[in-house]
């Protein structure tokens, strides 16, 4: 890796008088450190966030919300009672990240920012990996993990986080902190679609750094849904987070919110539609994930991925509302 | 920059670069080589120690963050006369679970930060097969590795 | 009692391994070594101009190496003589040595090795094997052939039109990466005139003459001591000789320890892996079902060099018919140049490609037929005296055929298949999109010829050695590696038993070739099978001689053995007891690709694999596997068994999980264990391994090579319990979710 300088933060303000631009923070650091050692990333200066004691921790319960700050464990998230129970679509999630050993290591903050698992980015080609003549190296090359929403554009990757796509789902703000003060934003709004290699996937500023996140007290039913290539240890393919909310038997309100599919956590408008006013039922949720297929572009080889798509829609809803999809 | 560590119930105070990796510390400045490097990724779990207790991959935590921890690495085990550890090379060598073994170290490693846990769990095979997740063996097929934790933890649980 | 509870000795240093204490290369003290690491091209074809060393970096700290440096001949030691060990002028395929760096540490190093920067010129490169064969693109040799090997036996093409039925399909098999855990590692010391390599390797007598060879010295000067090996798989066969010369050129430049470790990532970016393969099978058959005439096209992407090509070709054709009667059979075998890296030796080594194309294009044709594929096979299954289509016959005692009776005994065979089946015409009622979970079953049958082929086996000469000490125990010398197989425990079990002393009283250790003669490589299954059984002859030798010396009865104890060595060699014998291989048959003197009788033994298996799909995720889950395996005496059921465990899942890998991507210059994209992902123990099920050993036979009571047998059963067995549950054939592998998922898939290739 290249020569940085290196700033220990001790309180999230040393921390983000620290984060000037070209540093990048140190939490759990399973992503950030590889992507150094094979100067993926290059930092001037890394900021180490681990011994901020502030930014540790879960508070909160399900009928008030809560509250995960965001240097937090994710072996912390899947311990909490409250996780668990009142928010089953991020706990399902979260158990599925990697293994054990980096869970142990690996932070909320960690996983909202990671860079993307596409093959030509880490391989030093950059987001938007184009070749000399101009040529798209991923529209063009072994797209078959790539995105199949937004695919007008130049950013093909798929977004890598799976925790925020359940989090977006319930409904999660992002507290950032940055030399300007806090602000709260939607989670969803901490990505962007970068057009060029110059452009960065997170819309946070200068300076900023994730404080916390917190989700709305627990109405309703939620639940992902992930379909993987290999059991254990490998990022879905496909996976459906589900939030809804129900008057009486019908669905009153519903989030969708889907991994795998674009540069960014996709929130499918159409399936939400869809469910909306209806009865959960396997046909009904059926009916959404068809919904949701409607705008698929998918490139030359992952044209697979909008069948998967239906599917864990389909079954996520399935399963926030208890219906078993595997029985008549 | 000058960490604070306890590596096998020694004090350590190291000068080191603050994100060399915890890996190269052991390996590389002292001489500690049980843990192995497979992948250098946090994916083959062949460089798993224990860090306060629970256990991690080596190859992904810089220096920074271990300052304060306490370490232990097999070589550490080995000599505390641990039985829980004793009971498993038991039943590993009866089950011929190591064959190349270059990823049995980072796997003993795991066994002994779970144990507590596994000995109230009691799991399942297929239990055992999702705790084994984070280590990858090319040799074994994993089923003499499956069949020896069952084997420990059912050699343990009597009295 | 079951196979593996008979008493028999543990792994011999199990306890070291479990400990973490038994040392790999890069586990040795640093003793002042330098690291070592290389520039690669980053294009497949092209010329070197010349290497650009940046003007900003302190050259004067570090040892560089080019072509120039190499005292001796510019050359990999292998069977062709066209691999160079640092580039020549001509770039031939992405990760090609251009140069060599040594430093005090890691750090250094990797900053020198980014301050070279290659000038090249780039020339259009060829990655598919039928594109080179057209010659536009010149790689090796006239016609990019690196060998053809055709078999031809009777009139197949006049058959055909006699033929009832005519099944023809085409199928693909995968690169596939090795995954030993513990990366290629070299370890290079200066020591009187010459060198010392220690290190990770299946061949130690292949780095002393390659070493001695780049060097322009005399093998004598060359000493390689092997390590403890963290996996091999056939990829530390060729591979170590290129890393060993490299680490010897750069101590030698620098005049110290010089330590190369590859990371995971220039490992997989860089070392050889499985020859892809593409196959073509043409059958006739009578209405009845017999199989009447067969073609056969084989070709196997070899990459830039030849390394081991030819050998892996060698056995495919030997293999490709599996082990089917028919008398009209006609083989092209073709391994052919690519800018691609080159692909070498790993497990099943050519045969894990045929066993898959033969073994779903008997399903294509029992479907054609209407009949039952487990009958078909019956049907043609070769039995003892029946002709191979090069010529050999099948020897006594081995019979296909029982193989696939066990299998379907201990699997259930066809009670599952009819639950099954029955399942899956239930489970429409089931809601969403209907049918989304199906079963299948399917049984795969595969053999595998012991040694290297017989030319080759001849010509090794191997040589083993017994040496007894004063203190009455044996040790036991050969050049065989351990890498995880249980080299060192088998073959001392062997030493023991053929002389009658405690297991304890055989002294073994990882080869130093100073010490050990040339018992050839560790590779072809053959460290058990031919290796032991000079042990064998060697310790018989030893044990008659001490009879007479002695004067003992023919059956005594251990003890009174030991004491009556520990006499002889305290009394100034020497006991030194060798043993060399010398086929009695002449007739393979002249073929060197199919001889006539190519393997002494075959080894024989049968895979029955159930999966479960989701065919709406196309996750595809292997619930059940069973291996039945036929090689012969089983000398360590125990550390057998394990291999075979270890060999299906790797089998399990290359079917479903391992699907290697290239890059624009045809170096592996997904150069990491988290992109290129083999199973891991939550994507296996439990597997069921049995033992043919039927104690009254003459074909158990010597082993026959079983190391590479079981990670050829899976592939198809799986494949077509995959047909059984999508209705599909799967002519491709890793059968993916894509596959599963897209209903206009590719089913051809």
């Amino acid at each position: 890796m290249k020569a940085f300088e290196y700033v220990g933060a001790t309180s999230v303000d040393q921390a983000v008088k620290a984060l000037t631009p070209g540093s990048a923070p140190l939490a759990g650091g399973t992503d950030l450190i590889n992507r150094m050692k094979d100067y993926v990333t290059s930092p001037e200066r890394v900021v180490y966030l681990n011994d901020v004691k502030e930014l540790a921790g879960i508070s909160g319960d399900a009928a008030s919300g809560v509250t995960i700050l965001a240097g937090t464990r994710l072996a912390e998230i899947l311990a909490s009672e409250v996780v668990k129970s009142a928010y089953p679509a991020l706990w399902q999630t979260t158990s599925e990240v990697a293994t054990p050993q980096i869970r142990n290591m690996a932070s909320l903050g960690g996983n909202l920012f990671q860079h993307p698992r596409c093959w030509y980015y880490r391989s030093g080609f950059g987001l938007v990996p184009k070749t000399t003549d101009g040529k798209h190296m991923l529209r063009e090359g072994d797209n078959r993990y790539a995105a199949i929403f937004m695919t007008d554009g130049d950013a093909l990757y798929v977004h890598p986080s799976s925790l925020a796509v359940p989090l977006i789902a319930l409904g999660a703000k992002a507290t950032l902190v940055g030399p300007e003060g806090e602000r709260t934003v939607e989670v969803e709004e901490l990505y962007k679609v970068p057009t060029s290699n110059s452009e960065s996937p997170f819309a946070t500023k200068p300076g900023e750094i994730l404080k916390s996140v917190t989700i709305p007290a627990s109405k309703g039913k939620n639940a992902s849904y992930e379909a993987r290539h290999k059991q254990a240890h490998d990022w879905p393919l496909v996976m459906a987070s589900v939030n809804l909310t129900f008057s009486g038997e019908t669905v009153s309100d519903a989030r969708v919110v889907v991994y795998g599919v674009a540069p960014v956590p996709w929130r499918s408008k159409a399936a939400e539609e869809a469910i909306k006013d209806k009865v959960i039922t396997v046909e009904s949720a059926r009916s959404a994930g068809e919904a949701a297929a409607a705008g698929a572009k998918p490139l030359s080889m992952n044209g697979f991925k909008v069948s998967m798509l239906k599917t864990v829609i389909t079954r996520a809803l399935c399963t926030s509302a208890g219906n078993k999809y595997w029985e008549a | 920059m000058k960490i604070q560590m306890n590596v096998n119930g020694q004090e350590r105070i190291l000068d080191v670069p603050p994100l060399r990796r915890l890996i190269d510390i052991l390996r590389e400045d002292m001489g500690l080589v049980a843990a192995k490097i497979g992948c250098g990724e946090g994916e083959c779990g062949a460089c798993n120690v224990l860090v306060d207790g629970e256990a991690v991959s080596a190859c992904l935590i810089p220096a920074v963050q271990i300052d304060g921890c306490r370490i232990v690495t097999l070589e550490g085990l080995a000599t505390s006369n641990d039985d829980a550890l004793a009971a498993l090379h038991g039943a590993f060598l009866e089950h011929d679970a190591s064959q190349c073994g270059a990823c049995i170290p980072g796997i003993v490693m795991t066994c002994r930060g779970m144990f507590d846990d596994l000995r109230n769990r009691r799991p399942s095979e297929a239990e055992v097969r999702g705790l084994l997740a984070g280590h990858l063996c090319r040799c074994t097929g994993y089923e003499a590795i499956v069949r020896g934790i069952l084997k420990w933890l059912e050699m343990k649980s009597e009295p | 009692m079951t196979q593996a509870d008979r008493n028999e000795p543990r792994r011999r240093n199990a306890s070291k391994l479990f400990y973490g204490t038994e040392p790999f290369v890069d586990d040795l003290p640093a003793q002042g070594d330098w690291h070592g690491g290389t520039v690669r091209s980053r294009i497949a074809h092209g010329r070197l101009i010349r290497l650009k060393f940046s003007p900003e970096f302190d050259w004067s700290q570090v040892v560089v190496v080019t072509a120039a440096d190499i005292p001796g001949k510019n050359l990999v030691v292998c069977h062709e003589e066209d691999q160079p060990s640092l580039c020549d002028g001509t770039i031939r395929h992405y990760g090609e040595p251009l140069a060599l760096i040594a430093a005090p540490d890691g750090e250094l190093l990797h900053k020198a090795l980014r301050a070279v920067e290659p000038v090249v010129e780039p020339l259009p490169a060829v990655f598919d094997p039928f594109e080179s064969l057209k010659g536009e693109t010149r790689i090796f040799g006239k016609d990019n052939l690196f060998l053809e090997i055709p078999i031809s036996k009777g009139h197949a093409a006049k058959q055909f039109a006699s033929c009832d039925v005519v099944v023809e399909t085409n199928h693909f098999t995968p690169a596939q990466e090795h995954a030993y855990l513990e990366t290629q590692g070299m370890r290079a010391t200066l020591e009187g005139n010459g060198v010392r390599i220690e290190g990770s390797m299946q061949c130690p007598y292949y780095l002393v003459a390659g070493v001695a060879r780049l060097l322009g010295i005399p093998e004598t000067d060359v000493r390689v001591s092997a390590m403890q090996t963290g996996g091999g798989f056939g990829g530390k066969e060729d591979f170590p000789t290129m890393l060993a010369g490299h680490a010897a050129l750069l101590a030698r430049k620098c005049g110290r320890p010089v330590r190369m470790i590859y990371s995971r990532s220039e490992d997989m970016a860089a070392t050889t892996k499985r020859h892809p393969a593409w196959i073509r099978r043409k059958t006739g058959l009578s209405r009845a079902g017999q199989f009447l005439a067969m073609e056969l096209d084989v070709v196997l992407d070899g990459g830039a060099y030849a390394t081991l090509s030819p050998f892996v070709l060698s056995r495919a054709a030997l293999h490709a018919v599996g082990p089917y009667r028919c008398d009209h059979v006609s083989i092209c075998a073709r391994a052919v140049a690519t800018n691609h890296p080159p692909n070498g030796g790993f497990r099943g080594f050519g045969c894990p490609q045929v066993h898959f194309a033969t073994e779903t294009h008997i399903e294509a044709c029992a479907e054609k037929l209407g009949v039952d594929p487990v009958e078909l096979r019956r049907m043609n299954l070769m039995k003892p005296g029946d002709a191979m289509p090069f010529g050999q016959l099948l020897g006594p005692g081995t019979y296909p055929g029982v193989v696939l009776d066990e299998a379907l005994h201990r699997s259930r065979f066809e009670e599952r298949r009819a639950e099954i089946e029955a399942k899956n015409r239930t489970s429409e009622r089931r809601t969403d999109s209907g049918d989304f979970e199906k079963r299948g079953i399917g049984l795969a049958m595969f053999m595998h010829g012991t040694g290297l082929n017989a030319y080759w086996e001849k010509s090794v000469r191997s040589r083993v050695r017994l040496a007894a000490t004063a203190e009455g125990q044996v040790c036991v010398l050969t050049a065989q590696a351990e890498f995880g197989q249980g080299t060192l425990t088998a073959l001392a079990k062997i030493a023991a038993e053929s002389i009658g002393l405690a297991d304890s009283d055989i002294l073994i250790d990882h080869p130093d070739t100073a010490l050990v003669p040339d018992s050839g490589p560790t590779v072809a299954s053959r460290t058990v099978s031919i290796v032991g059984s000079l042990i064998h002859e060697a310790a018989s030798r030893l044990r008659q001689h001490i009879e007479e010396r002695a004067g003992l009865a023919a059956i005594y104890d251990p003890r009174r053995l030991k004491a009556a060595i520990a006499s002889c060699v305290s009394g100034g014998d020497s006991m030194v007891f060798e043993a060399e291989y010398s086929p009695t048959d002449d007739t393979d003197d002249a073929n060197t690709w199919a001889p006539p009788n190519a393997y002494p033994a075959y080894a024989l298996g049968c895979c029955v694999a159930e999966v479960k799909i989701d065919t709406l995720t196309g996750e595809i889950g292997v619930v059940d596997v069973h291996m039945i395996c036929d090689a012969g005496a089983v000398v360590c059921h125990r550390l057998a068994t394990n291999q075979v465990f270890g060999g299906a899942v790797q089998g399990i890998g290359w079917a479903l999980t391992e699907k290697l991507a290239w890059n624009e210059s045809g170096g592996m994209r997904n150069a990491s264990l988290s992109d290129y992902a083999i199973p891991s123990a939550a994507d296996v099920p439990e597997i069921h391994a049995h033992f043919l050993d039927d104690q009254h036979s003459e074909r158990y009571r010597y082993p026959i090579g079983l190391g590479e047998l079981p990670m050829e059963g899976p592939g198809p067995a799986i494949a077509n319990a995959v047909a059984m549950a999508t209705g599909r054939r799967p002519r491709r592998l890793p059968i993916s979710p894509e596959w599963i998922v897209c209903s206009q898939g590719p089913e051809e290739s």
